[in-house]
């Protein structure tokens, strides 16, 4: 399934910036979104760390865009790993593939499941959008145009474009919803 | 606190969604500059970073519904809008002959610079672009058939030992004449669709191909790997290929719909109204658009005649209680005859 790898395009995952230094950048913040999530000085602690590990553990020659969201993606991840260890009663079973794994496995079930319920709720979030708005990101996220060619295929500006795409994202964010 | 939660947390979102868009579509130089912003932001408020994950993770899972039906319909709505919409974009493609005298004036040069240089020229590719509307047969020298569909260009390019087509954008149906020796080669987005003697089509999508098997045997390659099989089709099957998943085959895809274009038919089985009216957009220069959510909600089933739209707003106003208003230059706008409850 379209997992890892999508979200990369241009500057390699630390080439652009070591790690340590975006360690010194983002740790606060991270730090803070995990306390308030566990309420856990140590578990806080222990989180942000594991950020930085699987970061750090990252094929050299992975290339990340977003760098930013992809640490804040791990923690996501690693929240929702937590928290389905301490409920489990069987044995753990990754609903997304793991960040640092290289390639998505068969999906199980669970997250075929998962995924169905979603793509409904995604589906009524886009009928909710213009037909502009939903079509211009779709472009971008899925047919991984340029910002640069849709501006051109609309005749609009380049940050016209990525309003669209931050309005879908917010739009979604808001009706869609996951952890 | 002066703002209700409602709007703080929509506020939240919507700085959040900015942010993550902005990161992604920064340019290199400038990253360092507004990535010491973001994390003042981040730090301004300790929602902020929540919000952030919450769009980041968003983004990066909205790729898993890419294949799937209804996201494939949106997907080729959305192609087919902005193929419609970038109509002065193709034109520029289609004067390619015209370059003609500016390439023979080019040759002349490199002659006299220096015989060799004459070999390094390639050799004449015909260019078929096709508008808004416009649909094309183009008999090929093999005497293969193709019909090239509205807002699409193909380039072939055959020499002695193969018969190549590059498929830049759009969709095209191929009716191969049959010879072993020379392979036809239908080549888009980087997959090669090899056959001998068959029919099929193929369309672009995005940077992925969808290909539907009418008759004979083809196989799929990658074009910069050639010895990599990607899939085999026997008649009926579809393959949809986006290179971010394996490539998917449905077997006994509905070709009747697939192709019924050509016949200037377009059919439609429980499609969602503005994916009807895309289709429908793309052979008309009158623009008809849902203009409210609950009309854009109507799915439709039945077969209409490419470029009707008048038969297709009578069928419509038939089966739903639906107006349809003229708006500025060609549009029509299909509304809901009750008005939605709202002042």
């Amino acid at each position: 399934m379209a997992q890892q790898g999508e979200n990369t395009a241009n500057a390699p995952a630390s080439g652009g910036m070591a790690s340590r230094e975006l360690f010194d950048r983002y740790r606060p913040a991270l730090y803070a979104y995990f306390l308030r999530r566990t309420r856990q000085h140590a578990d806080a602690e222990d989180l942000t760390h594991d950020v930085f590990l699987r970061l750090s553990r990252l094929d050299p020659s992975t290339e990340i865009r977003n760098i930013e969201a992809f640490i804040f993606q791990t923690a996501v991840n690693l929240l929702r790993d937590r928290a389905r260890r301490a409920h489990a009663h069987g044995p753990f079973i990754p609903l997304l593939p793991d960040d640092t794994g290289p390639i998505a496995g068969e999906p199980t079930p669970e997250r075929v499941l998962e995924a169905k319920v979603e793509l409904k709720r995604v589906m009524e979030a886009l009928a909710a959008l213009s037909e502009k708005t939903r079509n211009i990101f779709i472009l971008r996220r899925l047919e991984q145009m340029k910002c640069e060619d849709i501006a051109t295929f609309y005749g609009i500006s380049v940050s016209a474009v990525e309003q669209h795409i931050t309005k879908s994202l917010a739009h979604l964010a808001k009706t869609v919803g996951r952890p | 606190m002066s703002n209700s939660p409602a709007e703080t947390h929509d506020a939240l979102f919507d700085s959040a969604a900015s942010w993550f868009t902005r990161l992604n579509e920064v340019s290199v130089d400038e990253k360092p500059a507004l990535t010491r912003a973001f994390r003042d932001w981040l730090e301004a408020d300790p929602r902020h970073a929540e919000a952030f994950a919450k769009v980041s993770s968003l983004w990066e899972a909205f790729g898993i519904h890419a294949a799937e039906p209804e996201m494939v319909t949106l997907r080729q709505a959305a192609l087919a809008d902005a193929r419609n919409t970038a109509r002065g974009r193709w034109r520029l493609a289609d004067r390619m002959p015209n370059l003609w005298p500016q390439a023979l004036a080019a040759c002349l040069v490199l002659c006299v610079l220096g015989a060799g240089a004459y070999w390094t020229l390639k050799p004449a590719q015909e260019v078929y672009t096709t508008q808004v509307a416009e649909r094309r047969v183009v008999t090929l020298a093999d005497n293969s058939r193709v019909d090239v569909d509205a807002a699409s260009q193909i380039t072939v390019a055959f020499d002695k030992k193969t018969r190549l087509i590059h498929l830049n954008h759009g969709q095209a149906y191929f009716q191969v004449e049959k010879n072993k020796a020379r392979p036809f080669i239908v080549e888009a987005n980087g997959r090669r669709v090899i056959a001998t003697g068959t029919a099929f089509d193929v369309e672009t999508l995005g940077k992925g191909v969808r290909v539907t098997l009418t008759e004979g045997h083809v196989t799929v390659r990658s074009a910069s790997d050639p010895s990599t099989v990607l899939a085999k089709l026997q008649p009926g099957d579809q393959l949809i290929d986006e290179g971010d998943a394996p490539p998917r085959i449905i077997r006994l895809a509905n070709i009747l719909k697939a192709t019924s274009w050509r016949q200037g038919k377009l059919m439609f089985d429980d499609e969602p109204l503005p994916y009807v009216l895309a289709e429908m957009n793309r052979y008309s220069l009158i623009k008809v658009r849902a203009g409210d959510a609950p009309t854009a909600a109507l799915r439709v089933s039945g077969v209409f005649n490419a470029g009707d739209v008048s038969a297709l707003i009578a069928a419509l106003k038939d089966y739903y209680p639906i107006n349809a208003v003229a708006g500025a230059s060609n549009q029509v706008s299909l509304v809901h005859r009750l008005p939605p409850p709202q002042p």
